[in-house]
């Protein structure tokens, strides 16, 4: 990720995001959480997405935004790890099912 | 899929005062450092390490038998959701719109208390709205009686209660009345019938004399403390102290003046105060100028207040702030809390329902206030009169209203950290934002919320065994002494 300083009165950073590393889903959560202060266009070129922020109401910080993606992507992968288990965690929780260690096994070990 | 020979179980984090707070589906919490986190999810961390240990006593990973795990999990789920299973417990009932003060921050509508009873709920509807209350599968529920100055029509609350108790000869369910009344004009008469009924009072105290007359005014202008206090401690007296219990609300007048307010409620006799953010609805959309505050402000104040509330623990006081009661026993506890403002699934419907004086159906009093000031009827469900508990309860509105409402899935929410702590409102999200689901990035809800448990993690994570023993005697409601280890 990079960030750079556009020529203009007020502060308004384009950051730069490699989607080899970031995938497009934790981009759009990160921008969706910065929504409330400010508005922001993305821009796919390649390998790279360019974020351009606008009507900036509170500073974003680059690093802070670049953090938040970061962690969007941890959550991401984690999430992949164990979306079946919560599938069944919830089903479990209201429709109990006797054979759980079967489904367990096939659903989530096979 | 696993690292390290572990398999990681739901859980989602926030980075937080230079360490990282995990929290799983069922509201176990973990706070470790950035380092140990990070090896956690690149799947290094030794299995024969205590953090994994610890890790793994919280629900966050597993190396054993998954499917033991998951139907551990799934139980603790299951009690953490438990309100879904008390369908509609809070019976609320418009009995009048008439009453004897004009509150600058009232969001119901009030109409002048000499007016004819066209205002006020009659016998046919009361009792038809008791029939739909007790259709309600749950078998606790809790009739709650509001206005209007709801003692300005006792007769529709006698004739509510004892329609209930015939009715309950059959169905045998657990019933608790409230009467929500500013006291005013409170009778020797109406309160022999409150105590003989077990009919408990909340009341509304804003603090000391000068604060309280700020907003609370009678409909000719002048204040209503003395008054208010006078039959309070009279109410106190006859009823006992634990049937009377009284609700503040932050207004520009009382936010920087919050300790006063605490100091006010105890020299009353009550022993906790819940800080109560003012909604901007009716009288105060209006008056938002002269009372009102952003969230920043209040949060600064609830802060400030908190620990002071604390101080006063700390110092042999016990005393309790209610709402961080509630969230305490969200994130201490597996139990569940229903709290219908702020839970998942929202309560509006299936927790709460309110009843016009006509009535109508709505999912909340704020739901009911829209109707008032604009027509809107969004979150009107039915009619008393004129449909089925079915039709009312199973139509596609409450579905809707519903299904917009599980955080679980919406954008924001579904990744926060805190959401097995907290709800949403999709009422207040439809006047904000003109759906049921709102955007929580831009919601002032959302952001109260957030900061709100921020401030909590950080009492908790300072290990300060003197606050988690306060905690603890909130949550349990015993003494500080009792729950000291």
């Amino acid at each position: 990720m990079d960030s750079s300083k556009e020529n203009c009165s007020s502060y308004k950073p384009d950051i730069i995001i490699n989607l080899k590393i970031y995938s497009t889903e934790s981009v759009k959560r990160a921008l969706f959480d910065f929504s409330g202060s400010a508005s922001a266009t993305i821009e796919i070129q390649g390998d790279f997405a360019k974020i351009s922020f606008s009507s900036i109401g509170a500073q974003i910080d680059p690093n802070v935004f670049q953090q938040t993606v970061a962690d969007h992507q941890i959550l991401i992968e984690t999430e992949q790890k164990y979306s079946t288990i919560r599938q069944i965690i919830i089903a479990q929780a209201f429709f109990p099912c006797e054979n759980i260690e079967e489904i367990v096994e096939v659903t989530v070990e096979g | 899929m696993k690292g390290n020979g572990y398999q990681f179980l739901p859980f989602r984090f926030k980075r937080l005062g230079g360490n990282v707070l995990l929290v799983n589906d069922v509201g176990d919490f973990y706070y470790t450092s950035e380092d140990t986190f990070n090896r956690f999810i690149r799947g290094e961390l030794s299995v024969i390490k205590r953090s994994f240990h610890d890790l793994q006593s919280k629900f966050m990973v597993s190396n054993g038998n998954i499917a033991n795990t998951v139907d551990l999990i799934a139980t603790r789920y299951r009690t953490k959701k438990k309100f879904l299973f008390d369908f509609t417990a809070l019976h609320m009932f418009v009995v009048t719109h008439r009453c004897n003060q004009k509150c600058a921050y009232c969001h119901a509508s009030s109409e002048n208390e000499f007016n004819d009873g066209s205002f006020d709920m009659d016998d046919l509807t009361a009792q038809k709205a008791v029939d739909f209350a007790f259709k309600t599968p749950s078998q606790y529920i809790k009739f709650e009686f509001q206005g209007g100055e709801p003692t300005l029509n006792f007769k529709a609350i006698r004739t509510i209660i004892e329609y209930a108790r015939q009715l309950n000869l059959k169905y045998e369910k657990h019933i608790d009345f409230v009467i929500c009344t500013n006291l005013l004009a409170i009778t020797d008469d109406q309160l022999k019938y409150i105590k003989k009924n077990n009919i408990l009072v909340s009341t509304s105290l804003d603090g000391p004399k000068e604060i309280h007359d700020s907003c609370r005014r009678t409909r000719q202008g002048g204040g209503t403390y003395e008054s208010i206090i006078r039959n309070m401690k009279y109410a106190l007296e006859f009823l006992g102290p634990d049937r009377v219990s009284a609700l503040m609300t932050v207004t520009k007048h009382n936010l920087f003046r919050l300790n006063e307010v605490v100091d006010e409620y105890i020299e009353q006799g009550f022993n906790s105060v819940f800080l109560r953010m003012m909604n901007p609805y009716g009288y105060a959309a209006t008056a938002w100028n002269e009372i009102g505050y952003d969230v920043d402000e209040f949060l600064d104040g609830f802060g400030k207040t908190l620990k002071y509330i604390l101080q006063l623990n700390r110092d042999g006081k016990s005393f309790t702030e209610e709402f961080t009661a509630l969230l305490l026993t969200r994130i201490l506890t597996p139990f569940s809390t229903g709290f219908v403002d702020l839970q998942s699934p929202t309560g509006a419907g299936i927790g709460g329902v309110i009843y016009e004086t006509n009535g109508d159906i709505f999912v909340a009093d704020e739901g009911r206030m829209l109707s008032k000031m604009n027509g809107d009827k969004t979150f009107c469900i039915g009619n008393v009169q004129a449909n089925s508990w079915q039709a009312v309860f199973c139509g596609n509105q409450l579905r809707k209203i519903v299904s917009s409402s599980c955080i679980e899935s919406l954008p924001g929410c579904a990744w926060c950290a805190y959401q097995p702590y907290c709800g949403s409102d999709p009422v207040r999200n439809y006047i904000q934002f003109g759906t049921f689901h709102g955007n929580s990035a831009k919601s002032d809800f959302c952001k109260k919320h957030k900061a709100i448990f921020d401030l909590l993690f950080q009492y908790i994570n300072q290990n300060d065994q003197d606050i988690m023993d306060i905690f603890w005697s909130w949550i349990t409601r015993r003494s500080k002494r009792e729950v000291s280890v």
